[in-house]
């Protein structure tokens, strides 16, 4: 259950679970939803497969992703959503990540 | 996996404990002989099913499938063997004279039943189903095995809070609508989701 609740605790994963309620999805069409690079994507598909969330058929090189939750974990879901879990340590990520953004670099004019 | 070894003991023993319990009451009330030894071959049987798991899965090599059908197996009977040893637990106290209401052990069985149905249809989406085998696409049987589970998990609940709250006139036809209207909802989107999709023109 730590597993489950680990990955519902990120809302980046929150979004593809949410995504994966519509239909099974190809590993490019949910990364092509999301900013961040594929490996962190590849990261991301991982913690949900390892906590059971999600199941993986690879046909060739494409890898499609189908959701396996439960009626609790659904439930469980829900609740993060609403409640936003995870959002307050994303926030301040992303604050951080501007501010490194914003710096100014070495050697330029 | 405390909860496997939890399961798997009580799968041992919860069939044993209602023999035991039946073989008192056919001491208590030999006047409904029938009854207990009816109870004692389910039992039996119950006992039998779980020992053949445990041997098939000793033969395996282990594998999920066979892990998964063995705890399948282990949960039907733990299920099983309760909802038959709590009314022989309160039939045994009631002919002792400890338990006025004879009721409360059937009340007692319906909300195990409800809560089983709880159970199943929590799990419902997590079971594998090819869309092959089921003649249609991903996204169609995952939508509907979403929309049985919430469907079954939601009339367990609804079927174990009737037989809680209600009084055991009303709670009867109560769960019973419930099951009815689970079950008629359920068996229309699986004839739908059978029924070829035609693309709009």
């Amino acid at each position: 259950m730590n597993k489950v609740f680990k990955a519902l605790s990120d809302p980046t994963r929150r979004r593809v679970l949410q995504l994966l309620r519509q239909r099974p999805m190809s590993a490019g069409e949910l990364s092509d939803h999301f900013p961040v690079s594929k490996p962190t994507m590849s990261a991301h598909f991982a913690v949900l497969h390892e906590a059971g969330l999600i199941d993986a058929e690879r046909s060739g090189r494409t890898i499609t992703y189908r959701l396996v939750m439960s009626v609790l974990e659904e439930a469980l879901l829900g609740f993060a959503h609403t409640l936003g879990w995870g959002l307050e340590s994303k926030r301040t990520t992303r604050v951080n990540h501007d501010k490194v953004a914003k710096r100014p670099v070495k050697g330029e004019a | 996996m405390a909860l496997n070894w939890i399961s798997s003991r009580a799968g041992a023993v919860l069939p044993l404990i209602g023999i035991v319990l039946a073989l008192a009451n056919w001491n208590a009330r030999p006047d409904a002989a029938w009854a207990w030894a009816a109870a004692i071959g389910m039992l039996l049987v119950m006992v039998g099913a779980r020992w053949r798991a445990q041997l098939a899965f000793r033969r395996s090599s282990g594998d999920a499938a066979t892990v998964r059908s063995v705890a399948s197996v282990t949960g039907g009977v733990v299920f099983g063997a309760l909802i038959m040893i709590i009314p022989l637990a309160v039939s045994l106290a009631h002919a002792y004279g400890i338990v006025d209401d004879p009721d409360s052990g059937r009340r007692m069985t319906m909300i195990i039943l409800g809560a089983y149905l709880a159970v199943t249809g929590n799990a419902i989406p997590k079971t594998f189903a090819t869309s092959s085998s089921m003649q249609c696409d991903g996204a169609r049987l995952q939508a509907f095995q979403r929309f049985a589970g919430w469907t079954w998990a939601l009339c367990g609940l609804g079927f174990a809070t009737a037989w809680l709250a209600l009084p055991i006139d009303t709670a009867a036809p109560v769960s019973t609508g419930l099951v009815m209207v689970a079950m008629i909802v359920t068996i229309v989107r699986l004839v739908r989701l059978r029924r070829p999709q035609h693309a709009g023109v």
